[in-house]
């Protein structure tokens, strides 16, 4: 597993590291994920791409992230590429893990 | 769930002035009112549970559009309508800019799939934003109407 540190000047190792996400709310990827997924997304370097039904999405944008209609029991493939692409998958695995509220 | 299919023509509102979040989604669950696809008895539950999904985070996706929305018992299929406020209005968009087209969805507790892609399509047609200005500059029901009915392709 390539080294990772914060010292500037030092170069990182990129990663690439896809995981496939299982929806599981009743309302599937709905609104209110999509916001959580975007926003944390952002938070990260890496470039967050999902793929859903052959095509892909850009995972930082609310607006691809609104056109990936995946119901409950499907899944989304998410691939993080760059420096903090594994701590930016296991962020956005729990943003589908945690949403489970019963309301919208 | 594409727009025709959805869309409810006679409460599209192509000049929408609202003061705040709630007088607009009160005027477009009033339209649907109006026009008998809501009952007026459920107006004010629709527009509570609207303006409770708000809370939990706004529905302003940025670009000038809002999908205020929120399921209710009282619709048995999915339902919605467009108003166009020209002046522009907050609407606490993670963007910081003003809102110009609201669109209000209604959905049923059993329909999950018709909810997610009438989110779907209304991204899909909203994320041009040359149609949002040719919204925004309708000047009457009935081209808003033509321009978000009438150019969908099958």
């Amino acid at each position: 597993m390539p080294r990772r540190n914060n010292v500037p000047g030092i170069l990182l190792m990129n990663a690439l590291v896809r995981k496939k996400l299982q929806v599981t709310h009743p309302m599937g990827f709905h609104m209110r994920p999509k916001a959580a997924f975007a926003e944390v997304a952002g938070q990260f370097q890496a470039e967050i791409m999902v793929y859903w039904e052959g095509r892909a999405f850009n995972g930082k944008r609310m607006w691809d992230l609104m056109l990936v209609a995946a119901a409950m029991g499907s899944e989304i493939e998410c691939e993080a590429n760059g420096p903090d692409a594994e701590q930016a998958l296991d962020a956005l695995a729990a943003v589908l893990a945690l949403d489970h509220d019963t309301d919208s | 769930m594409r727009l025709s299919e959805f869309l409810v023509e006679g409460a599209l509102i192509h000049d929408l002035k609202a003061a705040s979040k709630e007088d607009a989604i009160r005027a477009l669950v009033g339209k649907l009112v109006e026009v008998g696809r809501v009952l007026e008895k459920d107006a004010e539950d629709i527009s509570r549970a609207i303006m409770k999904r708000e809370s939990l985070g706004s529905t302003a996706i940025g670009g000038g559009v809002a999908i205020p929305h929120a399921r209710h018992v009282s619709v048995q299929s999915l339902i919605g309508t467009v108003a166009v406020c020209p002046g522009g209005m907050p609407f606490e968009s993670k963007d910081g800019k003003p809102v110009y087209v609201l669109v209000l969805i209604i959905s049923p507790h059993d329909r999950p799939g018709d909810h997610l892609r009438a989110l779907e399509n209304v991204s899909s047609a909203l994320r041009d934003t040359k149609f949002v200005e040719l919204l925004r500059n309708s000047e009457e029901q009935n081209q808003l109407a033509r321009l978000l009915l009438g150019t969908e392709s099958p």
